[in-house]
């Protein structure tokens, strides 16, 4: 007689499901496309050569960089770096060697935003980028959409069918961003509980933000903060909208129903910031390209659903809709 | 490694010089802030015409390649050093000169300088920011000249 199966077995199986259920390649293989399409975009006019001419004064290096021993670099060899790092970002948008560019967008990545920090600060909006090209190096991102996939079409080998390996990668992703957005929540709990919603801390920052000499970040796009500032309703609403959202993400690896207005609700909370307080989020705006299920947007638009040729194979759902 | 690396990074929640990037806490902007009084240190520059003027070096195209923030917080954290005075000094020239080579070549549009000088400022916060631009306090701290 066999029984029931136990919550032990129930959760296991949901753990199972929701790294290694089967997914579709071109909705990785878009997301990969997205992504670098956009790094690339970003710092394809960032000169990082110019801090190997900083004064060796400003050079701190972060823990990574002391840990690995590496010292400040001259110019030249910052220039060599972020040409590489520049093709390397092409070729994986392309998906050209995809295993070993993503590989070389990865590593060069990581050493010239982590250079940024070694000069002071820290910027916590590119460290998920970090993660993102890190994800996708130990993936398959290459297997739809890409160069790679068109040579091996030509030689006659079959589409990708849905496989867990075009699915971890972007769960892992997610499982990154869901970090960020909680430790700020716990951040601001830890330092200044429930009176960063009831104190009049968020009118505080608002208002400095309109400040120039006094102000943290890049100016605001408007003085709209300053009204909330005024408001107190307004804004121990927002704290208190903002806090929720930080500390309830985590339900996204979870709930398929709240994901799509907890994503949508960290996107407008976001993208307010930088309105009314000035903080640049446009890097870590760019890994929203993981929440969106690709494959089925690309089904809808072109109105094949099931014949889609970015979806070979049976349709599995593939992201903010799956559990 | 992700995982673990994101529990680890809030757990110690470690002051942004010691995070172990990438891994952090997030903990910008959790600082409660009770009251309305608002301090920075910032750079003027001090023009070479006639009578002089002191123009904030707060525009990135003049403080580059550091960014705004990240510029102002090593500024900060040289300050702190205990050789704070000469290292500040240092830093102070490297900026002055880096902003003259670049408007020589006419990477900003900003005017010629002929020195820096370091204020600590402080305003009390006015709901319609009409004291933005006058700090009830302006204290020189450093002052160098162009070399």
């Amino acid at each position: 007689m066999r029984s029931e199966p136990g919550f032990g077995c129930a959760l296991r199986d949901r753990w199972r499901r929701f790294w290694f259920a089967p997914d579709s390649a071109a909705n990785l293989g878009f997301c990969r496309f997205a992504f670098f399409a956009l790094v690339l975009t970003m710092f394809v006019t960032r000169d990082f050569s110019a801090l190997g001419a900083l004064s060796p004064v400003f050079w701190k290096p972060i823990q990574l960089f002391a840990l690995l021993g590496l010292a400040q670099p001259s110019v030249g060899v910052l220039e060599v770096i972020q040409t590489i790092w520049r093709i390397a970002l092409v070729a994986s948008c392309l998906g050209a060697l995809t295993r070993v560019s993503t590989a070389v967008a990865f590593v060069l990545g990581t050493y010239l935003l982590g250079l940024l920090f070694c000069f002071g600060g820290l910027g916590h909006a590119k460290s998920i980028l970090v993660f993102a090209m890190g994800t996708l190096a130990l993936s398959r991102c290459g297997d739809s959409l890409s160069v790679d996939r068109w040579i091996r079409a030509r030689r006659g080998e079959p589409a990708p069918a849905p496989h867990f390996e075009y699915r971890w990668p972007i769960r892992l992703i997610w499982v990154a961003i869901t970090f960020v957005f909680f430790g700020a929540g716990i951040s601001k709990l830890r330092h200044a509980g429930l009176a960063w919603v009831t104190s009049n801390t968020l009118a505080y920052y608002l208002m400095q933000a309109n400040y120039p000499l006094g102000r943290p970040a890049a100016p605001p796009m408007n003085d709209w903060g300053l009204w909330l500032a005024r408001n107190t309703l307004a804004s121990r609403g927002l704290a208190a909208g903002s806090m929720l959202v930080e500390l309830a993400f985590p339900v996204v690896l979870f709930s398929r129903r709240l994901r799509g207005i907890l994503v949508a609700a960290a996107f407008l909370m976001q993208a307010g910031i930088a309105v009314v307080m000035g903080p640049d989020f446009s890097n870590f705006l760019v890994t929203y390209v993981f929440w969106i299920p690709w494959n089925r947007v690309a089904e809808r638009v072109l109105g094949r659903a099931g014949h889609s040729r970015l979806s070979p194979g049976p349709v599995v759902r593939g992201s903010m809709l799956s559990p | 490694m992700v995982v673990g690396g994101g529990i680890y990074a809030i757990a110690i929640d470690a002051p942004y010089a010691q995070e172990p990037w990438p891994f952090s806490a997030y903990p910008m902007y959790s600082e409660l802030r009770p009251g309305r009084s608002l301090e920075r240190h910032r750079l003027f520059g001090v023009t070479r015409d006639e009578p002089e003027r002191e123009i904030p070096l707060v525009d990135p195209s003049y403080l580059y390649p550091l960014e705004h923030s990240r510029f102002y917080f090593t500024l900060g954290r040289l300050e702190r050093r205990r050789d704070g005075g000469r290292a500040l000094e240092t830093a102070m020239s490297d900026a002055l000169d880096r902003y003259e080579e670049r408007r020589r070549a006419g990477l900003h549009d900003g005017p010629p300088l002929r020195a820096l000088r370091l204020y600590a400022l402080r305003w009390r916060l006015d709901p319609f920011a009409r004291n933005r631009d006058a700090p009830e306090l302006r204290r020189l701290l450093v002052e160098i000249a162009s070399r």
